[in-house]
C-alpha cells in the first residue's frame, strides 16, 4: 500500500516536472509562430553559461526611456508599448504597470533604475544562443564590421504576443547571424 | 572472516560445531558483507549520475546548428522521461537503495537539463537565480519518494548556490531558501533519530550549518560592517546548538561547533583591528537588522538556559555575549573597544591552550596557540607598537608553542591511560 502511494507521489512529481519544460516550449513556440515581428536595434557581445552554452549577449539601444513620473522602483514588472518607427525599428512608446488590455503589442519587461527622468528597463531577450565556437566569430565579426563605414545596424528579430516575447533571430549586415558566421569563415 | 569460513569444514568434521551451524556461520557472513558492497555500489551509482547528467547538459550546451528545433525539443526532453522512467520502476518494484539514490540523481540532473535546453532553444534570457529555484523547486520531492541522501545532498548544495546568486550581487532576498531548507529538516531530522552518528547524519551535520553561513550573507548584504555583528551573533548560535549534549556527544564532531568556534574567533580577530571599529562606530544599522541581532542572541541565551548542563566553552560564551557590549563601547571610545578584544582574543587563547593541556589534547591546545599567534600576526601590522614590545610578543608566543606541546608530551608520558576528550 504504501509503496502505491509513494508512487502516486511520484507521478505527480514526474508530471510536474515534464510539465515545466514543456509549458516554456508551448508558450514560445506559440509566440515565435503567431507573434507579430519586430526589430531591436542591437550589439552582439559574447559570453557563455554554465548549463546553456555559448550565447551572443545583445546590448539593446532600447532599454533607457524617457519617462516624466519618478514613482518607479528597481526589478519591477511592468509593460511596454511597442510601435514601428520611421527606419522600421522597433520604439518603446510608453511604459505601464498594468497589462494592457487590447490593442498594441507590448511586452512584460522589469525596471532596472530610474535616474533623472530616465528609466532604464531589462529587455527579456537579451541571449541568443549559438554553437560552440560560433558565438565568439560572431561578436568578433561583428565587431570589425561595426567600425566600417556606413555599416548596416545589426538588429534582433523578435515574436511578441501577449507580452511575451521571442527571439527568432539576429541579423548582421542583412544576414542572420549565423550565415553571417559562415560568410566571414569563407572570406 | 575469510580464516573462519575456511576453518568450517575442519571443526564439522572434528564435531566442534554442528553443520548447522556452519551454515548460519556462512549465511550470516554472506549477508554481512551485502550492505557494505551496497555502500560503494551506492555511491558510485551516484558518481556515474552526477556525472552522466553533467555530461548530457554540457554536450547539448554544444548547441548543434544542423538539429532542427523538434529534434533539439525532444532531445531536452528524453533524458528526462528516461530518468522518471527509471525512478518510477525503482519505486514501483521496491528496489535497493543504489537504484534509487542513482535514478534520484540521473532525474535531478536531467530536470535541469531539459530547462536548460529549452531556454537554449528559445533564447529565453538569462536570471541565473530563478532557473535554480525552478530546478530546486521541481526536485524537492525526489528526496522523499526515492528517499534519496544523494538527492537531499544536492539540493541544498544547490539551494546554497541559489541563496548565494540571488542575494549576493542583488538588492533581493532569497527568500525561497528557507523554504527549500524547510523543507529538507523533515528528511534530516529522521536521520538524526534514526541514527546520528551515521555518516549521512555526519554529512548534514556539516553541509546544515556551512549552509546556513553562507545564505546568512544574502540575507544581510549591504549592512556594511555590521554584517559581521550579525555574523558573530549566528555563529554565536551554531556553536551554541552544536554544544548541546545531543550534538557535543556524537563519535565525530559536528560543524555546528566548529565552524560556530572558527568563526566567532574569527571575527574577533577581524575586529582586534582598530578601522573595523572605526566603521561600525559610525555604521546606522537599519532597524529590522538590529531585531535580527537581537533574535539571534536572544535565542542563544535561550539555548544555554534550557541546556545548562552543556559544556560551553567559557571564553567563547564571553564572546558572544561581550561582542554586543563591545559594539556599544566602540560608540563611545575605539580604542578601548579594540584593546578589550584583543585581551578578548588571548583570553579565549589563553583558556583553550590551558584546556588543552588539562586533558592533553594536542588538537584543542595547538587551536589556542594559533589564535594567539594570529593575533600576535596582527600586532605585527601595528606600526604604533615598538618593534621591541612587538619582538618581545613574538619570542613569547614562539616560545610558548614549544614549552606548552613539550609539557603536554611530558604528562601523557606519565599517564599512558589517560583518555583524550575533545571539548
Amino acid at each position: 500500500m504504501k509503496t502505491k502511494y509513494v508512487f502516486i507521489v511520484f507521478v505527480v512529481t514526474a508530471l510536474i516536472q515534464a510539465f515545466a519544460p514543456l509549458k516554456m516550449v508551448y508558450d514560445n513556440e506559440m509566440t515565435a509562430k503567431q507573434g507579430a515581428v519586430y526589430k531591436f536595434k542591437t550589439e552582439p557581445i559574447d559570453p557563455s553559461d554554465p548549463f546553456r552554452g555559448k550565447y551572443v549577449s545583445l546590448n539593446f539601444e532600447e532599454n533607457i526611456l524617457k519617462v516624466k513620473d519618478t514613482v518607479w522602483q528597481s526589478n519591477e514588472q511592468v509593460y511596454a508599448l511597442l510601435s514601428i518607427n520611421a527606419a522600421g525599428f522597433a520604439n518603446i512608446t510608453a511604459i505601464t504597470k498594468t497589462e494592457p488590455k487590447t490593442g498594441n503589442d507590448y511586452i512584460a519587461v522589469k525596471t532596472n533604475y530610474y535616474f533623472n527622468g530616465e528609466l532604464h528597463i531589462e529587455l527579456p531577450f537579451d541571449r541568443f544562443y549559438m554553437e560552440e565556437g560560433k558565438a565568439q566569430e560572431a561578436e568578433d565579426g561583428y565587431r570589425d564590421y561595426s567600425r566600417q563605414e556606413n555599416a548596416k545596424p545589426a538588429y534582433a528579430l523578435v515574436a511578441v504576443r501577449e507580452g511575451n516575447a521571442v527571439i527568432t533571430d539576429v541579423i548582421i549586415d542583412g544576414l542572420p547571424i549565423r550565415d553571417y558566421v559562415l560568410r566571414k569563415r569563407e572570406e | 572472516m575469510a580464516t573462519i569460513l575456511k576453518d568450517l569444514p575442519e571443526l564439522v568434521e572434528n564435531k566442534v560445531i554442528s553443520p548447522q551451524t556452519a551454515t548460519d556461520i556462512e549465511r550470516y557472513y554472506a549477508a554481512r558483507v551485502n550492505p557494505q558492497n551496497n555502500i560503494m555500489l551506492t555511491i558510485f551509482g551516484v558518481l556515474g549520475g552526477i556525472l552522466v547528467g553533467l555530461g548530457i547538459i554540457l554536450i547539448f550546451a554544444h548547441n548543434w546548428d544542423n538539429f532542427s528545433k523538434t529534434i533539439k525539443t525532444g532531445l531536452a526532453v528524453l533524458p528526462l522521461f528516461m530518468a522518471q522512467a527509471l525512478a518510477g520502476y525503482s519505486i514501483l518494484r521496491n528496489k535497493s537503495s543504489v537504484w534509487k539514490e542513482t535514478s534520484a540523481t540521473l532525474l535531478f540532473f536531467a530536470v535541469g537539463a531539459s530547462i536548460s535546453l529549452v531556454a537554449q532553444i528559445y533564447n529565453i534570457s538569462g536570471d541565473f537565480p530563478a532557473f535554480l529555484r525552478t530546478w530546486i523547486l521541481l526536485c524537492l520531492p525526489l528526496v522523499y519518494v526515492l528517499n534519496s541522501n544523494a538527492a537531499a545532498i544536492l539540493l541544498l548544495v544547490f539551494s546554497t548556490w541559489y541563496s548565494a546568486a540571488g542575494g549576493y550581487f542583488v538588492t533581493a532576498r532569497p527568500y525561497i531558501y528557507l523554504l527549500f531548507i524547510a523543507a529538507l529538516l523533515p528528511f534530516y531530522s529522521r536521520h538524526l533519530k534514526t541514527n546520528a552518528n551515521s555518516n549521512m547524519a555526519f554529512i548534514l551535520n556539516w553541509l546544515m550549518p556551512l549552509s546556513t553561513i553562507i545564505a546568512l550573507g544574502a540575507f544581510i548584504n549591504g549592512t556594511d560592517s555590521f554584517m559581521l555583528a550579525i555574523y558573530m551573533a549566528f555563529f554565536g548560535l551554531l556553536y551554541t546548538i552544536g554544544a548541546i549534549p545531543y550534538f557535543a556527544y556524537l563519535k565525530r564532531k559536528t560543524g555546528y561547533l566548529a565552524l560556530g568556534e572558527l568563526g566567532i574567533i574569527s571575527i574577533l580577530l577581524i575586529f582586534s583591528n582598530r578601522p573595523m571599529w572605526t566603521e561600525i562606530a559610525s555604521h546606522i544599522a537599519n532597524a529590522s537588522y538590529i531585531v535580527l541581532w537581537f533574535t539571534l542572541l536572544l535565542l542563544t541565551a535561550l539555548i544555554m538556559l534550557r541546556y545548562k548542563n552543556a559544556k560551553f566553552n567559557a571564553g567563547v560564551t564571553i564572546a558572544i555575549y561581550f561582542f554586543p557590549i563591545l559594539c556599544f563601547i566602540a560608540k563611545a571610545s575605539v580604542p578601548f573597544a579594540t584593546i578589550l578584544t584583543n585581551l578578548l582574543v588571548l583570553a579565549i587563547g589563553v583558556i583553550t591552550i590551558r584546556n588543552g593541556i588539562n586533558r592533553l589534547n594536542f588538537r584543542t591546545l595547538n587551536f589556542g596557540l594559533i589564535v594567539v599567534a594570529a593575533l600576535t600576526a596582527f600586532r605585527f601590522f601595528d606600526t604604533d607598537i615598538s618593534f621591541a614590545i612587538r619582538g618581545s610578543l613574538f619570542l613569547i608566543v614562539g616560545i610558548g608553542f614549544f614549552a606548552t606541546n613539550y609539557i603536554v608530551i611530558r604528562k601523557k608520558k606519565e599517564q599512558p591511560n589517560t583518555l583524550t576528550h575533545e571539548n
